[in-house]
């Protein structure tokens, strides 16, 4: 493109602007604003309702009062103190329930679970002896069989 | 991060604040953009208010910066009006009607005189091909770049230019043509 015809297209857009200018004086009439505002509103909502119900479960949320968050809290609080108070200091005793007893055998000595003896036992120490006693006959098998069991308790 | 950025990245989050702004920058450009496609006032204001909606729903998805949300706005008003146009019956009103009701002036001479010329330039841009009348429209009355029109319009700059260049031609013979009669 040569400059005069540049120059004369720049001209014939100048001419043209100021033509279509006319144009600008057309305005949207103000009560339509009021129109917008709703249409624009009513999206926003259907948009709003959109992305909620797509978000996966765990990242909703819902409204909790406080009162009955304070309540929550403070039933718990108690319940967790009533529990710890009540409870007896019988952590030696739960640790021998829990350890089994072992039997290997005719003539073995079961063990009582240790213990620390100043706790439970202060005065001495106990055994549990239990014996199996089985009475054969050739050919047949076993005829009859007695089990033993010996508390013993001593003292130190 | 510049004022248009910030208005862009509230408008996305939907604050009422920033939808606000964009109403009064765009309902006068895009009412006008449709009353020079058919001429009539209540369908344009009909579909102002759609584009406002299709805008806060598009708008989450736009890609580019604030310097394109011109064109994009632009963008999305054709797709409204393409969207009209598929639609099978569209009750008009009667166009003298809403003129006599709406744009109320000061002077009545002055008004009249105002309102044949643009009537004369109305009719005149009335007899455009779409997307010719869109470019002149959008490059000479909304002001926007060659790189906007192309944008909003989804053509290359080169085609962009070339429409200008053509409507430029037929848009002086038909007014020389008009003031002749007149």
């Amino acid at each position: 493109m040569s400059k005069d015809e540049f120059t004369k297209t720049s001209d014939d857009q100048i001419e043209i602007s100021e033509s279509l200018s006319v144009l600008r004086q057309i305005r949207s009439p103000p009560e339509a604003r009021a129109s917008y505002r709703a249409s624009i509103d009513s999206e926003l909502f259907k948009v709003r309702a959109t992305q909620l119900s797509m978000m996966p479960w765990w990242r909703r949320s819902v409204a909790v009062p406080i009162p009955l968050i304070v309540a929550t809290c403070i039933l718990l609080l108690v319940s967790t103190w009533v529990a710890l108070g009540s409870r007896p200091s019988d952590t030696n005793a739960a640790r021998a329930d829990k350890q089994p007893l072992a039997f290997n055998g005719p003539g073995d000595t079961i063990a009582s679970p240790k213990m620390n003896p100043l706790d439970t036992f202060p005065t001495g120490t106990s055994e549990l002896a239990a014996s199996v006693s089985t009475t054969y006959l050739c050919g047949v098998g076993p005829l009859s069989t007695e089990m033993q069991y010996v508390y013993k308790e001593s003292d130190l | 991060m510049s004022d248009q950025e910030s208005f862009l990245s509230r408008l996305r989050k939907g604050e009422p604040d920033a939808c606000e702004l964009l109403i009064e920058q765009f309902e006068d450009p895009l009412f006008r953009f449709f009353v020079c496609d058919h001429r009539d006032y209540h369908l344009a204001q009909e579909q102002t208010a759609e584009t406002f909606a299709q805008l806060i729903c598009a708008l989450p998805k736009m890609k580019g910066h604030d310097d394109q949300l011109r064109a994009f706005v632009f963008s999305i008003a054709r797709h409204v009006r393409f969207r009209y146009w598929r639609q099978p019956s569209i009750s008009r009103c009667n166009v003298e009607l809403v003129k006599s009701v709406s744009d109320p002036q000061p002077s009545p001479e002055h008004q009249l005189a105002d309102r044949e010329q643009l009537e004369r330039i109305l009719e005149v841009i009335s007899q455009f091909d779409s997307p010719l009348r869109d470019i002149l429209i959008l490059r000479f009355v909304e002001e926007l770049s060659v790189n906007e029109v192309a944008s909003a319009m989804a053509l290359p700059v080169g085609t962009v230019k070339s429409h200008i260049h053509r409507g430029i031609a037929k848009l002086k013979m038909i007014l020389s043509d008009s003031e002749c009669k007149t």
